[in-house]
C-alpha cells in the first residue's frame, strides 16, 4: 500500500496537462500492446476477408438467405450484402468481437499478475482505467467500421451496384443505397460500445478474460431470445440488443427514426452504467495481495 | 451491480410478458405497412414484365388478421397472420385480389409469403419481359413497421 500511496502522491499534484498526458501514454501503450496481439490480428483479419467469403460461398448456389431482412435480394443487388450482414453480426458477432479485447484488457493484469507492477509506475488507477477504457473502445470501432466496409465493398465489387428494393417495395438508386448501408452500420457503434463496456466491467468484476469474453455473448444471447418473445414496447427499448435493429426504419417508406434515438440513448445508458460501475470496482479493489 | 441490473431487466421482461398484452404488433400497423409495399412491389414486378403502372393508379388495400376460427385475433407477433390484398388491376373499375400468409416478428419486421394467385405470386422467379429470369418481387417479401 505504501508503494501505491507514493505513486498516487506523485501524481495528484501534476497539472491538468500531464493527467491527460498520462491517460493518452497508457492509451498508446494499449493500442501498440493491441496491434501486436495475433488474436486481435486474427479478428481484424476475419473481419476484412468474411464478407469477401460470404459473397463467394452466395455466388457458388442459387438459394439465398431467406430468413434474413434483404437475403432475397443477394443475387440482385450489392447493396443487400452489408445489410444482411449487419442482420447477422448483430445477432452475436458484433458482441463477441468487441467483447475479446473488452473482456480481457483488466483480466490479462489479473492472470499475469501484473497490477502492481503497474500500478507503482507513474500513472494513476484513474489514468491506467481511461487508457485502457480508451483503447477498448477503439477497437470496438475499428472492427465495426472494418466489418461495415469490407460488406459493402465486397457486395459493390462483387455483385454490383444495382438499385435496391427498400423495406416499402421502393427502389433506392445506388447513391441512395449507400449512404443508407453507411447510415445503418453507423447506427450499430452505439450498441457496440455498450457492449464493449460490459465487458470491461465483467473483466474488471470477473477478473477473469474468459468471463469477460463469454459474459457479454451469454448476456446478449439471452437478451436476443427475450426480444424474439412479444415483450411490450418498454421492455423490449430497454433491452441492449434492440438497437441492433434499429436501422429498419431507414429502409421504409417514409423512414421512422424513432428507434435510432432510443437506440442511441439505451446504449448510452448501459455504457454510463457499466463503466462507471468498473470504474468503481477498480478504484476500491485492494491491489497489494497480488 | 451489472448481474441486479440484467437480473431486474429479465424479471422486468417476464412479468410484462406474462401480466400484460401490450405487444406493439396490431392490425392496423400490420396493415398500413403491407398494403403500399404490395403497391410498390407490384409496379415494379408489372415494370419488369414490361407493363407500365403508376402507383397512384393501384391503390392498395391489405386486409390482415391473426389464426382463424375462434383463436382469432388481431395483435400479436406470429406466423399464423394471413392478409388478402386488393388492388384495382387495369382502371378503376377493375380490381383483382392476391393472399399472403405473413410471418410477424416481435421487432416489427413480417415476411409475407405468396399465397396465390399463382401467376402473380406463385414462382420465386419469372421471365421478365426482355427474357430475362429475374427474381419475382410479389413472390415473398419483407417489410418492416414502427412499433412505438
Amino acid at each position: 500500500m505504501t508503494a501505491l500511496d507514493t505513486a498516487g502522491a506523485a501524481v495528484r499534484p501534476a497539472p491538468a496537462a500531464a493527467v491527460r498526458g498520462g491517460t493518452l501514454v497508457v492509451y498508446r501503450w494499449e493500442a501498440a500492446k493491441l496491434v501486436r496481439q495475433v488474436r486481435t490480428r486474427l479478428v481484424v483479419l476475419a473481419c476484412v476477408l468474411a464478407p469477401f467469403l460470404f459473397v463467394a460461398a452466395l455466388k457458388m448456389q442459387t438459394t439465398t438467405p431467406q430468413d434474413t431482412l434483404f437475403g432475397r435480394w443477394v443475387h440482385d443487388s450489392g447493396f443487400a450484402v452489408p445489410l444482411v450482414v449487419l442482420g447477422f453480426a448483430g445477432q452475436w458477432a458484433l458482441p463477441a468481437l468487441t467483447s475479446v479485447v473488452a473482456g480481457d484488457i483488466f483480466a490479462c493484469e489479473d492472470r499475469h499478475g501484473t497490477w502492481r507492477t503497474i500500478l507503482t509506475r507513474s500513472r494513476s488507477r484513474g489514468q491506467i482505467f481511461a487508457g485502457k477504457t480508451l483503447a477498448a473502445l477503439t477497437y470496438g470501432v475499428v472492427v465495426t467500421v472494418l466489418l461495415g466496409a469490407s460488406s459493402l465493398v465486397a457486395g459493390v465489387l462483387m455483385v454490383g451496384h444495382q438499385p435496391l428494393v427498400g423495406l416499402s417495395g421502393t427502389l433506392l438508386a445506388p447513391g441512395h443505397a449507400t449512404a443508407l448501408v453507411l447510415a445503418s452500420w453507423a447506427s450499430v457503434l452505439p450498441p457496440v460500445l455498450a457492449f464493449t463496456g460490459l465487458g470491461l466491467l465483467l473483466s474488471v468484476a470477473g477478473r477473469n478474460g474468459a468471463l469477460g469474453i463469454g459474459g457479454p455473448v451469454v448476456i446478449g444471447l439471452l437478451m436476443q431470445l427475450g426480444s424474439m418473445a412479444d415483450l411490450p414496447v418498454p421492455v423490449r427499448t430497454l433491452l441492449l440488443t434492440t438497437p441492433f435493429g434499429a436501422w429498419h426504419g431507414l429502409f421504409t417508406d417514409p423512414p421512422f427514426r424513432g428507434p435510432l434515438l432510443w437506440g442511441a440513448a439505451v446504449s448510452a445508458g448501459y455504457l454510463v452504467l457499466c463503466v462507471g460501475g468498473a470504474y468503481a470496482l477498480l478504484r476500491r479493489r485492494d491491489i497489494t495481495g497480488g | 451491480m451489472r448481474r441486479t441490473l440484467a437480473l431486474a431487466v429479465t424479471a422486468l421482461a417476464l412479468l410484462g410478458a406474462a401480466g400484460c398484452d401490450t405487444t406493439g404488433v396490431t392490425r392496423d400497423r400490420v396493415n398500413a405497412a403491407v398494403a403500399p409495399t404490395f403497391a410498390n412491389l407490384y409496379v415494379l414486378q408489372q415494370q419488369l414484365r414490361g407493363r407500365k403502372v403508376a402507383v397512384a393508379s393501384v391503390k392498395a388495400r391489405a386486409d390482415c388478421a391473426r389464426g382463424t376460427g375462434p383463436n382469432a385475433s388481431t395483435r400479436g407477433a406470429g406466423d399464423d397472420w394471413t392478409c388478402t390484398l386488393t388492388w384495382f388491376n387495369a382502371g378503376p373499375a377493375i380490381t383483382a385480389s392476391a393472399n399472403y400468409q405473413l410471418h410477424v416478428q416481435a421487432n416489427g419486421c413480417y415476411t409475407a409469403d405468396g399465397d396465390g394467385p399463382s401467376d402473380l405470386n406463385g414462382t420465386p422467379t419469372l421471365t421478365a419481359s426482355d427474357g430475362a429470369n429475374v427474381t419475382n418481387p410479389l413472390w415473398r417479401f419483407d417489410g418492416c413497421f414502427d412499433l412505438s
